[in-house]
């Protein structure tokens, strides 16, 4: 029987592996799910990261076996979304007003391109979910094992096993916070400034269970 | 006010070391093909028109940028639509790069090579538009 106590999830198919580093904070609600690649073959070097102390990671594991690790506790806020895209302009809803305003940043002259990108995130993030993507403040991260190949711009196909996992794990999440997978659970890749494919084919597998070659 | 002095000229000179350094190690570099290239599903692609880099820059970038791991890039990396693509020859070997506008930068052959980089401090005194 699976359990969530102090924000951990607790089963036998989860190792607790609470890395302090990467907690930033208290979440006040959360609502929504954010799923990513760590562009790794091996959990290893993730797990070493927040070993020695680096402060930006994600809630969750899943290794290439489908080993689910728990590495924050969802009562806390992880660092793991980046710098958000503008919601209401990539869904084609904003009101003239706020079109202006995110156009006026990405614009500005005499910044650099990242500076650009910074500010116009700074802007979203003060806007409450789901007028913008998921932030840190708001959502749970789960990280799943798998390499990103530039040659091909896509990420390693992920393991029956770990496509199994995370399955579960993000069921687990949602009936806790009362989500819907269909539309709380986002592909990291489709919210921030990331690689476009980074989490598709996993989010496309809760959705439709397969994974496309 | 000697030490103010001195503290201007340093960060005067930082700048200009690092342009040196990165014209001494650009040399051994040959940017053999480069192109333009824009991720068109995103609103704000039109920011691409005035993204430029030269062959120049390029091979100045992977002189200055930080080569870092896995995690790190994942973590820092900015990937905008507006991106510049091609091969280059480093000491006699061929490889596939790749910069974004945000700063972050691959150089791989197939799934062999695959490194990546990121555009920091002595890359930013060169080439700010990357930071």
């Amino acid at each position: 029987m699976t359990k969530i106590e102090d924000g951990k999830i607790i089963d036998p198919r989860v190792a607790i592996q609470i890395h302090s580093s990467i907690e930033r904070g208290n979440i006040k609600k959360v609502s929504s799910i954010v799923l990513h690649r760590t562009d790794s073959t091996t959990a290893t070097g993730t797990l070493n990261a927040y070993a020695n102390g680096k402060r930006s990671g994600a809630h969750f594991l899943i290794d290439k076996s489908g080993h689910v690790y728990q590495t924050a506790s969802m009562l806390k806020m992880c660092w793991h979304v980046g710098i958000l895209l503008p919601r209401c302009q990539i869904e084609k809803n904003c009101d003239p007003k706020e079109l202006k305003t995110i156009t006026a940043l990405i614009h500005e002259e005499g910044l650099s391109f990242g500076r650009r990108a910074r500010n116009l995130s700074r802007h979203e993030v003060s806007k409450k979910y789901p007028l913008r993507y998921p932030s840190n403040s708001d959502s749970i991260g789960i990280e799943v094992v798998g390499k990103f190949w530039p040659s091909e711009k896509s990420f390693e196909k992920p393991t029956q096993r770990q496509l199994e996992s995370l399955k579960w794990l993000t069921e687990v999440i949602a009936n806790e916070y009362l989500l819907n997978i269909r539309t709380d659970v986002y592909a990291h890749g489709a919210i921030a400034r990331k690689e476009v494919t980074e989490g598709a084919q996993i989010l496309q597998y809760l959705l439709s269970g397969g994974v496309a070659q | 006010m000697k030490k103010n002095i001195v503290t201007v000229i340093l960060f005067m000179l930082v700048p200009c070391l690092s342009a040196c350094q990165a014209g001494q190690h650009s040399k051994s570099m040959d940017v053999i093909t480069i192109a333009s290239t824009t991720d068109k599903y995103l609103p704000d692609h039109e920011i691409c028109r005035s993204f430029s880099l030269t062959r120049e820059d390029v091979a100045i970038y992977f002189s200055v940028a930080e080569e870092v791991d896995e995690y790190e890039f994942n973590k820092d990396a900015i990937i905008l639509p507006c991106k510049y693509r091609g091969t280059i020859d480093i000491r006699g070997e061929i490889f596939h790069w790749e910069i974004s506008a945000g700063g972050a930068g691959y150089l791989y052959r197939g799934k062999g090579v695959n490194k990546r980089y990121l555009c920091k401090k002595n890359c930013c005194a060169v080439l700010p538009n990357l930071c």
